[in-house]
């Protein structure tokens, strides 16, 4: 019988990092051995870049906006580091249309140019913050992504975002089979980072799956528009996200998150320090 | 047992609506064909306007259209490209080459749900033309904002502001505007309007038909400013135009919630606009006199017949129509006729705030009578009701639309259809209103009686 | 395995376009389009998706040989595959459509309801009204998301009919706010225990409405159809629509039993479609997708020949029907006596016939059969509009290339033309060829010929010109739409059309494709903003308003 191949979202907060985790995880995978497609659902179309090093990639929006609804399947997908397959679905201009169909319209496409081969292992796609319509809940949907990892951090807004989109897959998993897979933490060195991320996660039911620590390399392999794994294969960061992809790879632990009221996230984030600092966090 | 319930479920009022009568608000580009010179634009979905064709004069008594109706209408038959990335660069287009193919004076884009839903910035495109001095205007009539009707007081509301625009000099004493029957929407509208017009005229008021055959179009409606005053017939719509334009111009609405069927009610409907125009009745009581001579002339023909016929004629009636049409009829059959309301349902869903009015109006409807009306959407949920409805085992009448024929058939009764849509009948220049329209529609019903329904 | 040209893995339709590489805007000679239509390279190059297929060239939708369209700036209203899906799914016996859509998208259901019950009649089964529920969604839903709206609409469809199954389609808007129509599908089909068909047909996914077609096709291969087929030998799957049982007399000297989809089959008729000895349909354009898809996956052969209309269509179709059924001994005899059966009367109506011209504007490869029919009754067409063109039907047969046929059996069209009922167009179409009728079958173009002087048949039982009496009844019918021009005539001495004379003057139809410039160049032409019409009233002579002044239209 054909293995079947594991469909992941990594959801979390705008700019918590989410891009930079899924592809040094990949790169991960890849690395051993792996067959791995990303498929970026992000308007910012920047779900690829580190994989793809200097490689221009057209988004699957633009190509069909140039090209009409002929496309081939090379158009839109490019092979990047250790042979992932990189695909960005695009968007429009901000302000315009609808990004939320964007997606759906390049799901839809890429299974109907057979993007989904029998050899793959893992398809993930990497959506844009919360769960804001139906198009950005269109990866987590039957038949897609069965498995759900939020990247969040020790920040206030991003426990708010993680804790929405674990409304989101409660409500997909009830209809559908998706579960939540666990929490990645993409440490921004606030403090008690780890006890928090480990309490939040375990109130909703999961648990954390691997805290990232903060390392400036990450930075430094992004101006070189690589990954870390690919950038600096022996540094201690490199480590990390392979451990990461490890613990992905053996995870288990599948669930239904059950999301908190909105007071018991608030009574978790006074207990941590988190509620007076919300002026700050909003500047941001 | 499970038989019981899943019987209380079937007739559950939901969401649901099975055998629809009327279109959604993107229909209001019949609105705009029914303005002499008047272009939809239809700016939606490929499809949309399409079926309100069918809907609101395709098979509503095959009217058909004229002008930029039916396959003339521009539509910018928005694609996934316009849904993904916007469809304002399209729609542009399509209004510039409008603006030279079509013959018009006026040009309303209306734009559906694809565009509303996706956010299209459809007022900065047509600000550039009214900019450049082109007579464009939008409304937006979104499909899921409500239905045709909705879409019509849209639609006006949208050409008062954007194309009659600001008015400050003075109004004509006997000119008014009239807000009345949805065109196309309502079967009988061409007939009606020219009856309701000829009525008014007579009486000596000028009138502002603002659609329909005897509407000056894109003129007529710049004169709206200079008008006395408002006349709204109509149990609920036009009410909000009427507001509205109390509040801008300043004019003063005369609300006739009943519209008038027969002699006495006309007479009665012409008085109080006389009255509240304040213009000398000398010649509006000439003119009832004439009319009412001519219909008694009619009225005692009929006479023989209608109290000599042997076969039996029907004695309770039962309606599912729009308001206006539920309202007027039911008035003149209790009223005039002396036929029993037995169910009376309002199917073209008024706003919360206007029922309990609408409910008041059917409380004595004539000495001695009153009738009860439900607001019901669900045409499997108004055929249930009229099967349920008491005829006291005689033969029921049922005015009502194409989709009452399967009821009618089943409790063996007839069916005149007054209501929307009517794929049974041809309808041109047809009234069942005002002096003239009444014995039309007595016509209709006691052919229907002496015929079997045949 | 080998690719398959159909996917029925997926829930949605691939669109037309993508599939076939379909265009809805062209114009020049048949044979023009012909050649570059390139059939058979197309046929042999397609599978579905894309990808591997682009390599060999020349896919449905490859870029290779992607027919060249016009794209004009001006669109006037057109049907939509929603609207398709309704008049077909929604025109089941025993099954229910639900439309999840606000209220409009359920607008022509009166329309679909007339045809509905007419199509029984011809059909000779009992009379029923269309049941097709709308969710009737609002503002809040669009806003909060509309599924239990949907889940509630399904319950009540069930509990009020008990259908065999439930087709659910999709709409523009519960497509653009992303419904999860998949998955609700499933959780009611669990739930109810009899299929639930998630339909994709919203408006917006193509640009031509016949995907309808297939969006319904393929809900009914996927989840409909049986599939442990038991064969039945004797039955023939007519994928049609709401015509006139002409098949039955035509195929009983071959011993078939025609099994007729989609509209007003029921629910087990549907099913057994997989067990059939052969597909085979009156429009390839309507019955591609459905023959392939049953020839693909349950082993239903499709019959590989045009349609059956016309001498050398019917001739072509019936060998092909007898060769699929192995009744290949007898079919010579049976064409050449029918042959003669109809000779004599359609030797009268060439002779009365004589000296008409006509012209067609139907769908596409039905136009292409309506034009070989009349041109056997000796009756020339110079001109055409189909509103969509396919390159090539899904499975690529050779001898299923509608517009080859016509091309090689009857001669060259000057004037073919792809586009949409665009009615703004059509004035000038028809001046080109001046015909004296017009065959049509959608709403939108006919009212115009009309006060040009023309009259038009609505072929509305499609099967009316159907085989070798067809041509026959065509003919006797086309006396009394020629006798209609005198109403025509009345018409055009009286109305007037909505176009500009600055349009109407216009030679190339396509002008603004070609060369949208124009339309920046001053506009001396309209009246101005708040020009008081009143003293212009629209009462103008209808001559003025046909054409430009220096270029009098005659009509005969």
């Amino acid at each position: 019988m054909a293995k079947k191949i594991r469909q992941i979202a990594i959801y979390g907060k705008g700019g918590i990092g989410k891009s930079t985790t899924t592809q040094n995880l990949t790169a991960g995978l890849a690395e051993s051995g792996k067959r791995v497609m990303v498929v970026g659902c992000d308007p910012k179309a920047d779900s690829t870049r580190l994989l793809l090093g200097g490689l221009a990639q057209r988004t699957v929006l633009d190509t069909l906006r140039e090209e009409g609804e002929d496309i081939s399947l090379e158009l839109i997908m490019k092979e990047g580091y250790k042979h992932i397959r990189c695909v960005e679905s695009g968007g429009p201009e901000p302000g315009v249309g609808c990004a939320g169909r964007g997606i759906i319209t390049s799901i839809g496409l890429l299974e109907r140019l057979g993007a989904y081969t029998a050899d793959l292992d893992y398809v993930f796609y990497d959506v844009l913050g919360d769960v804001v319509c139906g198009g950005f809940a269109m990866p987590i949907r039957e038949g897609k992504a069965k498995e759900i990892y939020i990247v969040a951090s020790g920040e206030m807004m991003a426990l708010y975002a993680a804790n929405n989109i674990a409304k989101g897959i409660e409500r997909y998993a009830k209809q559908g089979g998706v579960r939540l897979g666990g929490i990645i933490c993409n440490s921004r060195n606030v403090d008690r980072e780890n006890d928090l991320l480990r309490a939040f996660s375990e109130e909703l039911g999961t648990h954390l799956v691997h805290f990232i620590p903060r390392d400036n390399i990450v930075q430094r392999a992004e101006i070189r528009r690589k990954t870390v794994i690919d950038y600096k294969p022996d540094s201690n960061q490199a480590d990390e996200y392979r451990a990461l992809a490890k613990r992905i790879a053996e995870n288990k632990k599948f669930v239904i998150p059950k999301p908190m009221k909105q007071e018991r996230l608030e009574e978790i984030l006074t207990e941590f320090g988190l509620m007076v600092e919300m002026g700050d966090e909003y500047a941001i | 047992m499970p038989d019981i319930l899943t019987d209380a479920n079937r007739f559950r009022r939901t969401n649901t609506i099975v055998h629809p009568r009327y279109g959604c608000a993107i229909g209001a580009v019949y609105s705009v064909v029914a303005i002499p010179g008047g272009v939809p634009i239809a700016n939606c979905g490929p499809g949309c306007a399409d079926k309100q064709f069918f809907m609101m004069c395709g098979e509503n008594g095959y009217q058909g259209t004229n002008g930029a109706g039916a396959g003339a209408m521009p539509s910018a038959n928005v694609g996934e490209n316009e849904i993904v990335f916007g469809g304002t660069k399209k729609l542009d287009a399509l209004i510039k080459s409008a603006l030279r193919i079509m013959k018009g004076d006026i040009f309303v884009v209306v734009t559906g749900c694809s565009g509303e839903l996706v956010g299209d910035d459809v007022g900065s495109v047509v600000r550039g033309y009214q900019r450049a001095g082109k007579p464009v205007v939008f409304a937006d009539a979104a499909g899921f904002k409500g239905n045709n009707i909705t879409g019509h007081e849209i639609v006006m509301k949208e050409i008062i502001d954007q194309f009659v625009g600001d008015y400050k000099g003075r109004k004509r004493k006997g000119l008014l505007n009239l807000f009345f029957e949805v065109p196309y929407f309502n079967t009988n509208w061409r007939g009606d309007f020219i009856e309701l017009k000829r009525v008014l005229e007579g009486a000596g008021l000028e009138v502002n038909a603002l659609f329909g055959p005897e509407s000056r179009g894109a003129a007529e409606w710049k004169d709206i400013p200079k008008a006395q005053f408002n006349l709204v017939v109509s149990p609920w719509v036009g009410i909000d135009t009427a507001e509205h334009l109390k509040a801008k111009y300043n004019q003063p609405y005369l609300h006739v919630p009943i519209v008038p069927v027969g002699e006495e009610a006309t007479t009665e409907f012409i008085r109080q606009v006389v009255e509240f125009a304040g213009i000398n009745p000398k010649r509006s009581e000439e003119f009832i006199k004439k009319e009412a001579k001519l219909y008694y002339y009619f009225l005692e023909h009929f006479t023989e017949f209608f109290s000599e016929f042997w076969f039996g004629l029907p004695s309770r009636f039962a309606i599912a129509s729009d308001a206006s049409t539920n309202l007027a009829l039911t008035k003149f059959l209790a009223d005039q006729m002396g036929v029993i309301p037995v169910k009376q349902i309002i199917t073209d869903n008024p706003p919360e705030r206007f029922r309990d009015g609408i409910r008041r109006l059917y409380e004595n409807i004539t000495e001695g009578v009153s009738a009860e009306v439900d607001f019901i959407e669900d045409g499997y949920i108004i055929e249930h009701e009229i099967k349920n409805a008491d005829f006291a085992g005689t033969v029921p009448l049922i005015l009502g639309s194409t989709w009452e024929m399967d009821v009618a058939a089943e409790l063996g009764g007839l069916l005149v259809r007054v209501g929307t849509p009517n794929t049974e009948e041809v309808v041109m220049n047809r009234s069942f209103i005002g002096y003239r329209g009444a014995p039309t529609f007595m016509e209709r019903v006691y052919s229907a009686a002496v015929s079997g329904g045949s | 395995m080998a690719r398959k040209k159909i996917n029925l893995k997926i829930s949605s339709v691939d669109t037309r376009e993508m599939r076939l590489g379909t265009i809805t805007s062209w114009d020049g000679s048949a044979s023009e389009l012909v050649d570059a239509s390139r059939y058979e390279a197309r046929g042999r190059g397609r599978v579905t998706g894309g990808g591997e297929a682009d390599r060999e060239g020349c896919h449905g939708g490859g870029k290779v040989c992607r027919l060249r369209e016009l794209k004009m700036p001006f669109n006037q209203q057109t049907m939509c595959s929603h609207a398709i899906v309704a008049c077909q799914l929604g025109n089941l016996t025993d099954c229910i459509l639900v439309e999840h859509a606000p209220i409009g998208c359920s607008a022509s259901n009166a329309r679909f309801n007339q045809g509905f019950k007419i199509g029984l009649a011809r059909r000779g089964k009992p009379i029923q009204s269309i049941q097709i529920f709308s969710t009737n969604l609002k503002e809040n839903d669009m806003v909060f998301g509309a599924s239990d709206r949907l889940r509630q609409t399904v319950r009540d469809a069930n509990e009020r009919f008990g259908p065999k199954a439930i087709f659910i389609s999709m709409s523009c808007s519960t497509a653009i706010i992303g419904e999860d129509l998949d998955s609700l599908a499933q959780e009611l089909e669990t739930e109810l225990k009899i299929p639930v068909v998630p339909v994709y047909c919203e408006g917006f996914r193509s640009k031509h409405w016949s995907t309808g077609f297939d969006a319904s096709q393929h809900g009914i291969v996927r989840q409909i159809v049986n599939k442990n087929p038991k064969k039945q030998n004797d039955l023939i799957n007519i994928v049609a629509l709401w015509g006139t049982d002409y098949f039955t007399p035509m195929l009983a000297p071959l011993g078939l039993r025609v099994n007729y989809m989609v509209d007003m089959a029921s629910f087990s008729e549907l099913r057994q479609a997989s067990e059939a000895a052969a597909t085979a349909t009156f429009c390839h354009t309507l019955g591609s997708y459905m023959a392939t898809a049953l020839e693909e996956y349950y082993g239903v052969p499709q019959i590989d020949a045009p349609q059956p209309f016309g001498i050398a269509g019917t001739d072509d179709w019936l060998r092909a029907v007898a060769k699929a059924v192995g009744k290949e001994d007898i079919i010579d005899d049976y064409i050449e006596s029918e042959h003669r059966r109809i000779s004599p009367r359609l030797e009268e109506l060439r002779k009365i016939l004589k000296g008409v011209k006509g012209f067609v504007s139907t769908g596409s490869s039905y136009a292409h059969a309506m034009i070989s029919v009349i041109r056997d009754l000796g009756i020339e067409v110079e001109g055409s509009i189909v509103f969509h063109h396919d390159p090539v039907y899904d499975a690529g047969h050779e001898n299923q290339d509608t517009l080859g046929h016509l091309v090689r059996n009857s001669g060259d069209l000057a004037h073919f033309t792809v586009s949409q009922t665009q009615q703004f167009q059509f004035h000038g179409l028809l001046k080109r060829v001046n015909p004296d009728f017009i065959i049509i079958r959608h709403n939108g173009l006919a009212p115009l010929a009309a006060k040009l002087g023309i009259p038009s048949f609505p072929m509305g039982d499609e099967h009316f010109p159907l085989g070798y009496d067809g041509i026959i009844r065509t003919g006797e019918a086309l006396i009394g739409i020629l006798a209609k021009k005198k109403f025509n005539a009345v018409l055009k001495r009286h109305v007037e059309i909505p176009y500009t004379d600055w349009w109407l003057s216009q030679e190339d139809q396509f002008i603004l494709a070609k060369h949208p410039e124009i339309l920046d160049e001053p506009d001396e032409t309209k009246t101005p903003l708040g020009a008081d019409r009143s003293a212009n009233p629209i009462q103008m002579d209808p001559d003025d308003n046909l054409s430009a002044p220096e270029e009098k239209l005659r009509y005969a």
